[in-house]
């Protein structure tokens, strides 16, 4: 550790941090923007519940499914003239953001999915019996009832986004990624490879913590769990 | 008078690949306004498919089901969904929502239906005052005892002013406390509002406290259906008896097994006056036989009085022939335990 490498430390972490921070929320929010919906549509359209329609639910299941094999690094790469058509270049870390999104969404999907399921089917039929509509029951239940269970899926897509936004830096992405590599991996400079993955690890603290309490808030605001 | 309910030829086939089960066969019944009509069978008797049935939650596979003027089972989309507006519904494991507090539980029909927001506040005020639970408006329905929860779904279930509340083992997830609660607060209703009442049960308690008819259910079809006092007073089908039977704690069968020429055993159904007349004195006095009681069970219900009598008769063959008749002559129903 030598003042030269700390003033290097204080000069590229900073502005990293940002691009990172800034690459994960708008990434997180692209990919709530189309992975909810997905989530809605493949629940409701799934065998026995109320829009089943197994032509809709198998050839999504299918994109959504092949969206999650794509190790991301190719995605990344098979992106490239998608993301210049979008933000008219693939490099640095507002281009970053397209393929981040794409691979998050079918994942953020599959959560929303599961946690759906999970809402009582004899739940739904109590409010189909009180006259609600498909949309009306989609709003406020499907979505309502499992939020706690929604928003620990979100925060754990939001977390893969962090690790995720770091392989970005790879192939012209910004952000703490891109430090770790050209400083730390091809300059062989140690003291700064570390201070990046710490960052990152405070990062995901971060999240984790912050998912951690509001769960915590709406489950105990529910009297699932007892007050202290 | 027109009933409020009509069933006409009612059936539900499932199918499972090859194979057809049916759940229900030719099915026909009347519900009249302001009736408590309790449906009982055994579970998968085809109770529960026939309450799914008549609430519209499942199509039946033919048959006509007529809900005051309303032909339910060609129903679809708006028309449907007006139609269960109509009607409450409450469920053995109550189905409220767990994000909702009480209070939201209540107002969540009013809600979906539009209701300005000063009218729900005012109409849930109401029903919380009505179903008790006044001081609990805030809480989350985890907080709630069993008895609460489903006093929470009466409330959210008449929200909407229904014609007909169908109960699905409304009581079947509750200690006998709260069961005997939540009947009466039914048994109040119907009274005080007028309310039809439709209910499946497998507990005959349910039916002796509160219900004006009874259609006993077994394999898909109706077997017996009356007033509860007469079904329950001359139990024709053994389905009915094996209720009566549970209900009242009968002796085990081994009891029986000690057949001796000279006697037999016998299970006499009382109902109404012949509950409370002297009948084994007269046997006894008048044919020289000994009676010797084994067994006795009497019941309220609320229009009448039910009761059986297991006895052992003892004595000479003749006697106990005349001693038969007699009873029949006295309108005593009665069965020989073989």
């Amino acid at each position: 550790m030598t003042p030269e490498n700390i003033s290097l430390a204080l000069d590229l972490l900073p502005p990293a941090l940002f691009d990172t921070l800034y690459m994960v929320v708008a990434s997180s929010f692209f990919a709530l923007l189309i992975g909810l919906p997905l989530g809605i549509i493949l629940h409701v359209t799934a065998k026995g519940q109320i829009k089943e329609n197994t032509a809709v639910y198998k050839s999504l299941g299918m994109i959504v499914n092949i969206g999650r094999s794509f190790p991301f690094a190719i995605l990344m790469i098979a992106l490239i003239p998608v993301t210049r058509l979008i933000v008219g270049t693939s490099l640095g870390t507002t281009a970053a953001i397209v393929p981040l999104s794409i691979a998050a969404a079918p994942f953020f999907a599959r959560i929303v999915e599961q946690s759906l399921r999970d809402v009582d089917r004899a739940v739904i039929e109590a409010s189909q019996m009180m006259g609600a509509t498909d949309s009306q029951i989609i709003v406020e239940v499907l979505l309502k009832e499992p939020l706690p269970s929604l928003v620990s899926g979100f925060s754990s897509m939001v977390i893969n986004l962090v690790g995720y936004s770091a392989m970005a830096g790879l192939v012209g992405g910004g952000g703490l990624g891109k430090v770790a590599i050209q400083y730390g991996y091809n300059q062989f400079n140690v003291f700064l490879m570390i201070s990046t993955v710490v960052l990152l690890i405070l990062v995901v603290e971060c999240i984790q913590w912050i998912s951690t309490k509001v769960v915590l808030h709406m489950q105990k605001k529910r009297g699932l769990i007892s007050h202290e | 008078m027109q009933p409020f309910v009509h069933i006409e030829k009612l059936s539900k086939n499932f199918y499972k690949k090859t194979e057809v089960f049916s759940a229900l066969k030719d099915i026909n019944f009347d519900v009249a306004k302001g009736e408590i009509f309790g449906i009982m069978g055994q579970s998968g008797a085809g109770k529960s498919t026939l309450l799914r049935c008549l609430s519209s939650l499942e199509k039946p596979s033919s048959g006509k089901i007529w809900i005051g003027s309303d032909e339910i089972t060609s129903l679809k989309d708006h028309p449907l969904r007006l139609f269960r507006k109509r009607v409450g519904m409450i469920f053995q494991h109550f189905n409220l929502l767990a994000s909702r507090t009480v209070y939201e539980n209540i107002a969540f029909p009013l809600q979906l239906s539009d209701v300005p927001p000063e009218e729900i506040k005012k109409r849930v005020d109401e029903l919380l005052y009505l179903v008790g639970l006044s001081h609990k408006k805030d809480s989350y329905p985890s907080r709630l005892s069993g008895g609460e929860k489903q006093r929470v779904g009466i409330a959210r279930a008449l929200a909407l002013h229904p014609e007909v509340l169908f109960c699905d083992e409304a009581t079947s997830a509750l200690d006998p406390k709260m069961t005997k609660e939540i009947l009466q607060l039914l048994k109040e209703l119907n009274q005080t509002l007028g309310l039809t009442i439709i209910l499946i049960t497998h507990q005959m308690e349910v039916i002796k406290q509160i219900c004006h008819k009874v259609a006993v259910i077994d394999k898909g079809e109706i077997v017996e259906i009356g007033p509860v006092s007469d079904v329950f007073s001359q139990p024709i089908h053994p389905t009915t008896k094996h209720f009566l039977q549970n209900s009242i704690h009968e002796l085990p069968a081994e009891i029986f097994k000690k057949h001796g020429n000279d006697k037999h055993f016998l299970r006499l159904y009382f109902r109404g006056t012949s509950a409370k007349e002297p009948i084994i004195t007269q046997l006894i006095k008048k044919f020289d036989i000994s009676v010797n009681i084994l067994f006795g069970w009497i019941d309220a219900l609320p229009d009448t009085t039910i009761g059986t009598l297991t006895v052992e008769l003892d004595g000479t063959e003749e006697n106990r022939k005349k001693a038969l008749v007699f009873l029949e002559e006295s309108g005593v129903r009665y069965e020989v335990i073989q």
